[in-house]
């Protein structure tokens, strides 16, 4: 079968790989109709997350239909179609009985490595390096899925892939995060980063009952995406953004900040250059340039949620600003399973609409120049759907985007 | 049982401990009776095999235990008390590799928090024979190997599968991963990359 693989930094291609198999009694294999490049993957991309290794199969958002079911799985069977989180988790852990699955237990399958790159054995993910568990990715014809009966949603025939798709990730991050702001009648939230998963925040804000959003971005396309769903913008480029939400908070300063960046921010002035040095040189691995201009720009009291992957340590945390104003935190790694079903039904009923940022559908053998496009930003690149299934080059992008952006009546 | 109460004297005099605790989200009888059953599972991480009772007592048993491709050591075992969802303890027989005493104790938690278990294991380390060179080319201290069997006993009872990635495909040039999950060269790197 065909797989994106990843062979180094900025090095990714399409390899024939052998088919994976059933094998343990809870998997399940399911041939992968769409698939995303995730935010997440540019980390990998890029090389700044440890466990990778040559050949490995990238991709950790997809869905498709089942063709085969381990002995022991009686919740699916062959046809039906599923969106397969990205997260895996085995329902039966202290942490899934709590719905905390993206700290299951049993997952991963490499608890030392985990441990020794995360601080704690996290759970397995798809696609992400032996530190989550070395699974096969579904930027794939096929892929494994462990715990087949108890992850993956069914959903129904009728609605197009594209809207259903980022139940695996991006959806229900963008709804976690909103949710970790706490949001209150009146809150003003402050969101860092307007790529997918910020799309999803802002939209998931809304939803929960922000009164107002303002995104901050350097990219005019993508802030253009989240004006349309009704966030105030600013483009920071030239930096000013403490003092625009000043401006705009009536010099409080907003409710609630949202990280959407994560380690690979870019930062600017001297601040940013160093953190920039030191990731080169391995003695800081993660540039909180984000993370410290949140803690700066929140008001007193207020919420700070960290969806943007961090992944070891940062350097010049302000820790004291942080104390002072009495914050809470809270991040985390998504927890699909608890979310993903209550998402479905609101994408049913269109009270959310994750289709509207995607900007590409390609073959999956394009995947080299779709993965350089959405990491330069380029081509007005927010969100890229890959069809495994699709060989040919569209001839019209534009066409295909149009088509999966569905915006008719909702089959019930 | 001169030969065991040497072992107790050995033990006194030069063992060493190691001990583990985990958590496990099931009550305290399910967890004894995986325990009790755990040399009946094959799929116990492919170590523990071929167990039989010797002779006519219940309470000895051997098996073979994997220690790394190709060798395997026979070990065998005697339960000295067994205390039903409580306590099991048993030692190690004069003929078996590793001289060693142990025991698992149980303790179930309120509020459906699941059930602990805590193993202690005294033993001589057996430096300065084969079993050093192979430990290490493992290179892993017996502490993180009984920490890793008590996270399968538990994935086992969680979930009634091993998790694993082995035989996962991936380009490699020649087809699927040799190396599987768990290889050490991964672990170093994802270290040395940090």
């Amino acid at each position: 079968m065909k797989a994106v693989c990843w062979h180094g930094s900025q090095d990714v291609r399409v390899n024939d790989v052998p088919e994976p198999t059933i094998i343990n009694p809870r998997d399940i294999i399911v041939r992968v109709t769409s698939t995303a490049i995730c935010g997440s993957d540019l980390h990998l991309y890029n090389d700044f997350f440890p466990g990778m290794k040559s050949g490995d199969i990238m991709g950790h958002e997809c869905m498709g239909e089942v063709v085969a079911v381990g002995s022991a799985v009686k919740t699916l069977v062959e046809g039906d179609r599923v969106v397969v989180p990205c997260t895996i988790a085995c329902g039966g852990c202290f942490y899934c009985k709590q719905h905390q699955f993206s700290a299951c237990d049993n997952s991963n399958p490499n608890p030392l490595e985990s441990s020794a790159v995360l601080g704690c054995p996290g759970c397995g993910m798809f696609g992400y390096s032996a530190v989550t568990g070395s699974y096969a990715g579904g930027q794939a014809d096929l892929i494994r899925v462990p715990f087949g009966d108890f992850g993956p949603i069914k959903v129904p025939d009728g609605v197009p892939d594209e809207q259903v798709l980022f139940l695996s990730d991006i959806l229900p991050t963008g709804w976690m995060g909103a949710a970790n702001c706490n949001v209150q009648p009146g809150d003003v939230v402050a969101v860092w980063g307007a790529g997918p998963v910020g799309q999803m925040a802002i939209r998931s804000l809304f939803a929960q009952g922000a009164e107002r959003v303002i995104v901050i971005d350097r990219v005019p396309e993508r802030l253009a995406i989240a004006a349309r769903a009704g966030a105030e913008t600013f483009d920071c480029t030239n930096g000013g953004v403490y003092e625009f939400l000043m401006d705009r908070t009536g010099g409080r300063g907003p409710d609630a900040g949202l990280d959407a960046v994560g380690m690979e921010a870019h930062g600017q002035g001297l601040m940013g250059v160093v953190d920039r040095v030191k990731q080169s040189v391995g003695i800081e691995t993660d540039r909180p340039t984000v993370l410290r201009e949140v803690i700066r720009c929140v008001r007193k009291a207020a919420t700070v949620s960290v969806l943007g992957v961090y992944a070891g340590v940062a350097d010049t945390f302000p820790i004291g600003v942080a104390f002072n104003k009495g914050l809470t935190f809270r991040m985390g790694q998504v927890r699909v399973q608890a979310l993903h079903h209550m998402l479905l039904d609101m994408v049913m009923k269109g009270a959310i609409r994750p289709a509207e940022i995607i900007t590409h559908v390609v073959s999956l053998d394009e995947a080299a120049d779709a993965y350089k496009m959405f990491n330069d930003k380029k081509g007005g690149c927010l969100k890229v759907v890959m069809k495994p299934g699709l060989r040919t080059r569209p001839t019209e992008h534009a066409d295909m985007v149009r088509e999966v952006n569905y915006t008719g009546p909702v089959p019930a | 049982m001169a030969g065991n109460d040497a072992l107790a004297t050995n033990l006194y005099e030069n063992g060493e401990q190691i001990t583990a605790s985990i958590t496990i989200q099931q009550p305290i009888a399910a967890v004894f009776r995986g325990m009790t059953g755990i040399l009946e599972l094959p799929q116990f991480g492919g170590e523990l095999r071929n167990v039989a009772a010797i002779g006519p007592d219940a309470d000895k048993f051997k098996f073979a235990a994997a220690v790394t491709a190709g060798r395997t050591d026979e070990h065998k075992l005697e339960i000295l008390s067994q205390e039903v969802d409580r306590r099991i303890a048993w030692r190690s027989l004069p003929d078996s590799p590793i001289a060693h005493a142990g025991s698992m104790t149980l303790r179930e938690l309120p509020f459906h928090r699941g059930t602990e278990m805590r193993v202690v294991i005294d033993y001589i380390s057996p430096k300065g024979t084969i079993r050093q060179q192979v430990d290490k080319t493992r290179k892993r201290d017996p502490e993180t190997n009984l920490h890793l069997a008590l996270w399968r006993f538990r994935q086992l009872l969680e979930t009634g599968e091993l998790a694993t990635t082995k035989d996962q495909p991936a380009f490699r040039g020649t087809g699927r991963d040799e190396l599987g999950s768990g290889d050490e060269q991964k672990f170093n790197n994802a270290k040395e990359r940090t």
